[in-house]
């Protein structure tokens, strides 16, 4: 005979036992593989929610930022293209350039294919004395907008004056008591009132526009302007130095400056917060599933070490009574000759057994459990034996997990047995 | 063949220490019956038991063959004790999960053996068990279970049976056949050690001695 089968003999004799000490194994081993595909299904099902919902966020966002591009779509900033040469701190000081560059750079811009200017505005102005009436105003020469060609005609921003015609600012209209329509003398050329703006409270009150080739003409700088406005520019995600990049690369010796500084930081600091506001609320729920992940991870692993503590003293437990019940055997066996080594194989080998059939069925059941709770959470891979729910190699360490249990709760009582004193069992006398 | 010299042994009792077996002194010749009687607790047992390499004496020295049982390593002592012991109890002691067959079988997992299901046929034919191979301990009747524990002991062809107490579950005719047969291992040149309290026993044995109080009178 050979010690298996003493083993399995003994196992089909005392199949109440084995199976109670089986059952334990697999419950814990249930519980174990149960608890990790349940963790693995809410990772996955939590994955597919996130990206989902980053999915909607971002078509959230896209809206909008359409909504805020649209809604800010008239806070288009406005650019002023000065001569390479000018100093800027001139312009600042004089309100106006002391540098000229052709007129032809309207139409090279206009026909440049740049779709971030809008409206362009032609000018030639300098601060003069108003020989007639002695006094200093700026001087505009304008034709009004010039139509970017390569799109579809804007309506104009600035009405042109007409030929013979001049606009006054508020100050200008009231200090020298003109009024539409009153004939006037500028540098010994005749205009009339056509327009006599309300007050502004800024150098417009004190400035007088007048036809653009009329000014170049009275200035003595014939073909000549002084700025390019760039009136309501509009820029990719608020981004100024792209459309100053495609102005100077249109025309190379020029410089763009800003104006209205305050409208394109509104814009921009628009976009950006609903960016930073779409994104935060991502990351916010980003964080609240990964707590709540962690949360049921530390739950899990509580209630499964407390599983495998109870089975595992049940386990103990269970064997200590097989070692009880089996002292005659143990002594018999001593006396027809087994040693400890063969004494401590045959409940070690039952722990094995024991191992092996509960680490199966609590398998199973892991593994069906993780099945029927992936169906429902609707999980892609659910129908696969081990889908992403439960892999492989979780199995097999839950397995060897369930032999190293019942081997460990098994063990103490092993010992006990192969060193019982056979003399004592068997010692009636 | 069995030489038990000086033996003493004592045991930690509820009032104190006892002592089992004081300065024993016991030789066991091959072919020779030797029965053991006394009262209860007078060390029978306890001398059975030190005999056969299961109790170390606290004093004193046996040998079985001339080796010195108490020196070898309890492995060593299980497989020598295997080897030239045969074990009868009171209560039989049979593996209640093994059929008669493996019962009568079951020191060869211990030892190994060559031809182990030929020779347990031949110990169930020679103890009128062949119809009952297959049958569990508790499918049998005590004369049998008997008979099986005897079959068991004389699996490994042992230079000595020690048995305990044998007859003392069995009825008349049950107790007649297991003396036959001790009486006919016996006069194949084995060796037979049997502590009783059956007066028949002592009757058929070549030489009895009585334990009183560890000592032998």
């Amino acid at each position: 005979m050979k010690i298996w089968q003493f083993v399995i003999k003994e196992v089909l004799y005392r199949k109440t036992s084995f199976l109670l000490t089986a059952l334990c194994v697999a419950v814990a081993v249930g519980a174990f593989s149960c608890a990790a595909a349940l963790l693995k299904i809410n990772d996955t099902k939590a994955g597919s929610i996130l990206a989902e919902k980053q999915k909607q966020t971002e078509k959230q966002m896209a809206i909008l930022n359409d909504d805020m591009r649209k809604a800010t779509l008239r806070l288009g900033f406005n650019l002023a293209i000065l001569p390479k040469e000018q100093s800027i701190g001139d312009w600042y000081a004089d309100d106006f350039g002391s540098t000229y560059m052709p007129y032809e750079y309207v139409d090279k811009l206009v026909n440049s294919g740049i779709i971030s200017i809008r409206h362009l505005l032609p000018v030639l102005q300098q601060k003069i004395t108003w020989p007639e009436y002695k006094r200093k105003i700026i001087l505009v020469g304008t034709h009004g907008e010039v139509p970017n060609l390569h799109k579809n005609k804007k309506v104009p921003l600035v009405q042109p004056v007409e030929t013979g015609q001049i606009v006054l600012g508020y100050e200008l209209s009231q200090s020298l008591k003109l009024n539409v329509g009153d004939k006037v003398k500028l540098m010994q050329e005749e205009f009339t009132v056509s327009k006599c703006y309300t007050e502004r409270g800024n150098k417009d009150d004190i400035t007088a526009w007048i036809p653009l080739d009329k000014a170049q003409q009275m200035l003595n700088k014939t073909g000549k302007i002084n700025a390019i406005i760039a009136l309501q520019c509009l820029c990719v995600k608020g981004d100024l130095s792209v459309v100053r990049k495609e102005v100077t690369s249109a025309l190379p010796d020029t410089k763009a400056i800003e104006l209205s500084k305050e409208k394109v930081l509104a814009r921009l600091e628009t976009r950006t917060k609903a960016a930073h506001s779409a994104r935060l609320t991502l990351e916010n729920q980003k964080q609240t599933m990964l707590n709540l992940s962690k949360q049921r991870e530390k739950f899990a692993s509580t209630f499964v070490i407390i599983v495998i503590c109870t089975t595992g003293l049940w386990i103990w437990f269970l064997a200590f009574s097989n070692v009880s019940q089996r002292k005659e055997e143990i002594g018999i066996l001593n006396a027809i000759g087994f040693k400890s080594s063969q004494i401590l194989l045959l409940f070690v080998s039952r722990a094995f057994l024991t191992g092996v059939l509960g680490g199966t069925i609590g398998l199973t059941a892991g593994i069906w459990f993780g099945k029927y709770f992936a169906l429902k959470a609707d999980i892609a891979s659910a129908n696969k034996l081990f889908g992403e729910y439960f892999d492989c190699k979780t199995a097999v360490i839950t397995f060897i997990l369930a032999v190293v249990l019942s081997l460990i709760a098994s063990w103490l009582p092993a010992i006990s047995a192969c060193r019982q004193d056979p003399a004592e069992v068997l010692n009636k006398g | 063949m069995l030489e038990i010299k000086n033996v003493s042994k004592t045991f930690d009792g509820p009032d104190g220490k006892v002592e089992a077996l004081k300065d024993t002194n016991l030789s066991l010749k091959p072919g020779e019956f030797l029965a053991i009687h006394g009262p209860s607790g007078s060390g029978k047992s306890t001398l059975l038991l030190t005999a056969a390499g299961m109790l170390a004496p606290d004093k004193g020295k046996v040998f079985l063959e001339e080796q010195d049982f108490y020196s070898l390593s309890v492995n060593k002592r299980s497989i020598f004790r295997s080897k030239k012991i045969g074990f009868v109890f009171q209560q039989f002691c049979l593996v209640n999960y093994l059929s008669v067959a493996e019962n009568i079988m079951s020191p060869s997992a211990a030892l190994g053996c060559d031809n182990c299901p030929q020779r347990a046929k031949e110990l169930m034919k020679k103890f009128n068990l062949e119809h009952r191979a297959n049958h569990y301990p508790a499918q049998l009747s005590t004369g049998e279970r008997q008979r099986v524990a005897m079959a068991r002991a004389m699996f490994n062809n042992p230079a000595i049976i020690m048995a305990d107490e044998p007859t003392g579950n069995l009825d008349e005719d049950n107790s007649k056949v297991l003396i036959d047969f001790l009486l006919d291992f016996k006069n194949k040149n084995g060796a037979v050690i049997i502590v009783t309290h059956d007066s028949r026993i002592v009757d058929f044995a070549d030489r009895s001695i009585k334990l009183n109080e560890g000592m032998v009178l």
